[in-house]
């Protein structure tokens, strides 16, 4: 069957205030596309999801997605790195349920105008790509925070994708995948940065990539050295002529507030955007969700999962032989056995 | 260092701010280079110790003096020093008027000092009265300060030497929107013939009036907000004339009635539907404030009075209220020429009117530091509310205390070469604009101030900049002194005439 266009984005709960308010801002401009929310998590006691009052035509859970020994493949992951890691059976998925052009947008974008360009390039163009750079850096500053952190997380960033359904799409689907369903890890000394920094590679790897060079597009904290906003009647400009078609609000919260102060400095239409953003996150807020809530961070006991014993995990075969079901707390369970051999769980180890 | 840091230091700001310094009698330009940036003091208003090593950790990594590092190679490299950012702040710190009413909820004053009997007993004088002027506004005249209150006393004083009776009414529980009080929680403060009398709820005012009134009378809106709608079209029913909108700010075409657009833009009231609106704090109220005004329009049928042709377009530009018919009176007029003394020495240029950045403040003070040192300028501020935190000389000047001329005499006794009135919302009128005139100066203004830069187009009376950029290069390069050399040569004060307002409508509408 043959299928439009479909946006999906990814997250888990913590993250649902700002993903209903990406994909309002997409129903603004595009009423037709498909929505879909990829969702890693499980609902806190007492909150109950449900699609009809979502801005969303359908979610697909963690467990609806084609990945064995899943309960092992979460653990591995902390949550950015799963809810990234998803990306890549979500859209092999999408692709294979014959949707004709998939845009991945992460839930911390909101739309200013249409994709339209978008949409039209993928007639020609199987991947559009959004760079997190256009233009060089001319200072200190800017080029450890903007270029030299695009050496270590990506050229690409990865909060935008566009994938036409044909034979180079799929095959950068599938090939994106594999890879993330073993190596989407933020492990930066080992070359990885979850699902991003994959994309360096694509130009090279596969043909029919077009790298979208067009400041209107993931305007954000990285790239606002050389981007100028203006707030006008009919629009929101990058430097005066380009719409803006999405500001992605990496960080909310004072590390977002330091980079903005920083860097959009005195174009105040850049702190009116984020006003706004605010004021969008508390109209759409979930308030049955606790701050830190990610079913998948805690032992059924509530014992908070460390990062060290997810590494531990993922790197130790034979635990991952041993405990099949890590989230189990029976008595024969991982986080028996990380208490009686680790200090990771903040006890002093019994033997 | 110290010579770099001398040239933009402010010895006056860093006394000011540092009381110790002051106190042990210490150099404030030897402590701040030796102590006082390692303490993260700021050697003047701009400038942020603590934010530019913040925003800047490489500089922080040097140990060197950030302000120093700033004036000699952080500058040219555009690096930012943050922090300080009064305009950035005042976004972060933005609330929906929904939130707002919310809050001011909590603290409403609900109880009220006149009940219907003492009403009518004080209302039964009003009665033998030629005409009765019902006047509202969003705060009582005779104890806020600004323009539309100086135009109540204008009015009160006009009507009053007429025969006729001033009945002023403002709301006690303070809105800069449109009450949403039923008439039984709208607590208003009563002001008749210039003396405080109570405060009495809106229903007993309506049957008390309605029942004492059967004279000539007239409403007069000189503010809608804090008002309610649905009593202000009561009271009109109650009244025999054609009432008057007075057009004093753009309460009805935004509920930001200073048409700033997250207060910190001007947004030259846009269409509702504009994207301006929609990214902006005001927009989701200004759908039903609209709703608001144009019945009240419709109920009213008012004349609709602008303090200055431009004012009158602006607002015949945004609206499409019904309205009986729209005029023009200015609040005061300038009279012929006297002549004044003539002085030398260095520019003196003033701030006039509050201190906020609306108004200009902040890209005053940062233009009197960055010439603090310099001969060719002396920098002063003028009127009721004395800044914290500035060493600019301040002139303590209340127009409300002192009389209509007490501000521009104030500018002609301290030989004030140029006001800088760099309003950044289009004024209808400007009183200091006029204040400025009368008192022989010349006004520095922006292009978005309305009817201040209007005046300096049709007057030759000062000079436009499109930019602050502009304005800073006049300074630096000393063009703004032009402006003064050229009135110096022909000093002269002009002196101030006040209308009388509505009163002198209604005579104009009898004749």
């Amino acid at each position: 069957m043959i299928r439009g266009v479909l946006c999906f984005t990814s997250i888990s709960y913590h993250y649902l205030d700002r993903a209903r308010v990406l994909a309002n801002s997409i129903r603004e401009y595009h009423p037709d596309w498909h929505l879909a929310l990829g969702l890693t998590d499980r609902e806190p006691a007492g909150f109950r999801f449900s699609l009809d009052d979502e801005p969303f035509d359908s979610v697909v859970r963690a467990e609806d997605l084609d990945v064995p020994d899943l309960e092992a493949w979460l653990f591995k992951h902390d949550v950015v790195e799963i809810c990234t890691a998803v990306k890549g059976p979500l859209l092999a998925r999408f692709l294979a349920e014959g949707w004709q052009k998939v845009i991945y947008l992460d839930p911390d974008i909101a739309l200013f105008s249409d994709l339209r360009p978008v949409v039209e390039a993928l007639d020609t163009y199987s991947i559009v790509l959004t760079p997190h750079q256009l233009a060089p850096e001319d200072q200190e500053q800017a080029i450890i925070d903007n270029e030299i952190s695009s050496l270590k997380h990506g050229t690409y960033n990865l909060g935008f994708l566009a994938v036409r359904n044909d034979v180079n799409g799929r095959g950068v689907s599938d090939w994106w995948d594999a890879r993330l369903r073993k190596y989407c890890y933020d492990q930066k000394e080992r070359g990885l940065f979850v699902d991003q920094k994959w994309f360096d590679l694509v130009p090279a790897l596969f043909d029919n990539v077009l790298i979208l060079r067009d400041p209107g597009y993931n305007v954000a904290s990285w790239n606002l050295t050389h981007r100028h906003l203006s707030i006008e009647d009919d629009g929101i400009f990058v430097n005066d002529l380009y719409p803006l078609r999405f500001f992605h609000f990496t960080k909310l919260g004072p590390i977002g507030d330091q980079a903005t102060a920083r860097y959009a400095a005195d174009n105040y239409e850049v702190h009116e955007i984020w006003a706004w953003y605010r004021r969008q996150i508390d109209r759409w807020s979930a308030p049955g969700i606790p701050d830190d809530w990610w079913a998948y961070g805690h032992f059924p006991n509530g014992t908070k999962i460390p990062r060290g014993a997810r590494l531990m995990y993922r790197e130790r075969h034979e635990l991952q032989r041993m405990f099949p079901s890590p989230f189990s707390d029976a008595s024969n369970g991982l986080a028996k056995w990380l208490e009686a051999n680790t200090a990771l769980l903040g006890n002093r180890i019994r033997r | 260092m110290a010579r770099e840091i001398a040239t933009e230091f402010d010895p006056g700001f860093y006394l000011a701010s540092n009381g110790d310094v002051q106190a042990a009698r210490l150099d404030p330009l030897l402590h701040y280079v030796i102590e006082g940036w390692k303490e993260l003091r700021d050697p003047n208003a701009n400038f942020s110790t603590s934010a530019y090593l913040a925003a800047n950790p490489d500089v922080g990594a040097l140990r060197v003096n950030p302000f120093w590092h700033y004036i000699v190679s952080g500058r040219s490299e555009g690096r930012s020093w943050s922090g300080k950012d009064p305009r950035a702040d005042l976004i972060r710190q933005l609330s929906t008027i929904a939130d707002l009413e919310m809050a001011a909820l909590a603290t409403d004053q609900m109880s009220a000092t006149l009940d219907a009997g003492r009403l009518r007993s004080i209302l039964s004088e009003v009665g033998s009265a030629d005409i009765l002027y019902i006047a509202v506004s969003q705060d009582s005249y005779k104890i806020a300060i600004g323009g539309i209150q100086l135009c109540l006393q204008l009015e009160e004083k006009a009507v009053m030497d007429d025969g006729g009776a001033y009945l002023h009414l403002f709301p006690i529980n303070k809105r800069s929107w449109l009450s949403r009080a039923s008439n039984e929680n709208l607590l208003l403060g009563v002001n008749l013939n210039g003396a405080f009398v109570g405060t009495s709820f809106a229903d007993d005012l309506l049957s008390v009036l309605g029942e004492t009134v059967k004279s000539k009378s007239i409403l007069v809106i000189h503010s809608m907000l804090g008002q309610s709608p649905t009593f202000m079209v009561q009271l009109n029913n109650i009244c025999t004339e054609t009432p008057i909108y007075w057009n004093h700010d753009h309460s009805s075409i935004c509920v930001s009635y200073n048409l700033r657009r997250n207060m910190v833009a001007s947004c030259g009231g846009p269409p509702l539907s504009s994207v301006q609106c929609k990214m902006c704090v005001f927009g989701e109220e200004r759908g039903s404030h609209l709703a608001h005004m144009k019945s009240i329009f419709s109920a009213l049928n008012p004349i609709v009075v602008s303090p200055s042709a431009f004012a009158k377009r602006y607002w015949e530009d945004r609206t499409d209220y019904r309205h009986a018919k729209s005029i023009v009176l200015e609040h005061c007029r300038i009279g012929p020429a006297e002549p004044k003394p003539v002085r030398s020495g260095a520019a003196r240029v003033a701030f006039v009117g509050t201190p906020a950045s609306s108004k200009g403040w902040d890209v005053f003070t940062a233009l009197a530091s960055k010439h603090a040192n310099d001969a060719r300028y002396e920098f002063r501020g003028f009127g009721r509310h004395r800044p914290a935190g500035t060493s600019i000389q301040w002139h303590d000047v209340s127009v409300l205390e002192t009389g209509p001329t007490a501000m521009s005499d104030a500018l002609a006794e301290a030989n004030i070469d140029i006001a800088f009135l760099w309003s950044l919302c289009p004024e209808t009128f400007s009183f200091t604009a006029f204040e400025t005139i009368s008192a022989g100066a010349s006004i520095i203004t922006n292009g978005q101030s309305g009817n201040i830069a209007n005046l300096v187009e049709n007057t030759g009376l000062g000079t436009v900049y499109s930019t602050d950029r502009e304005l800073f290069e006049a300074f630096d390069t000393g063009t703004v002194l032009q402006l003064v050399a050229r009135r110096r040569q022909e000093p002269e004060r002009f002196p101030l005439i006040p209308s009388g307002m509505t009163a002198e409508i209604v005579k104009g509408l009898g004749r």
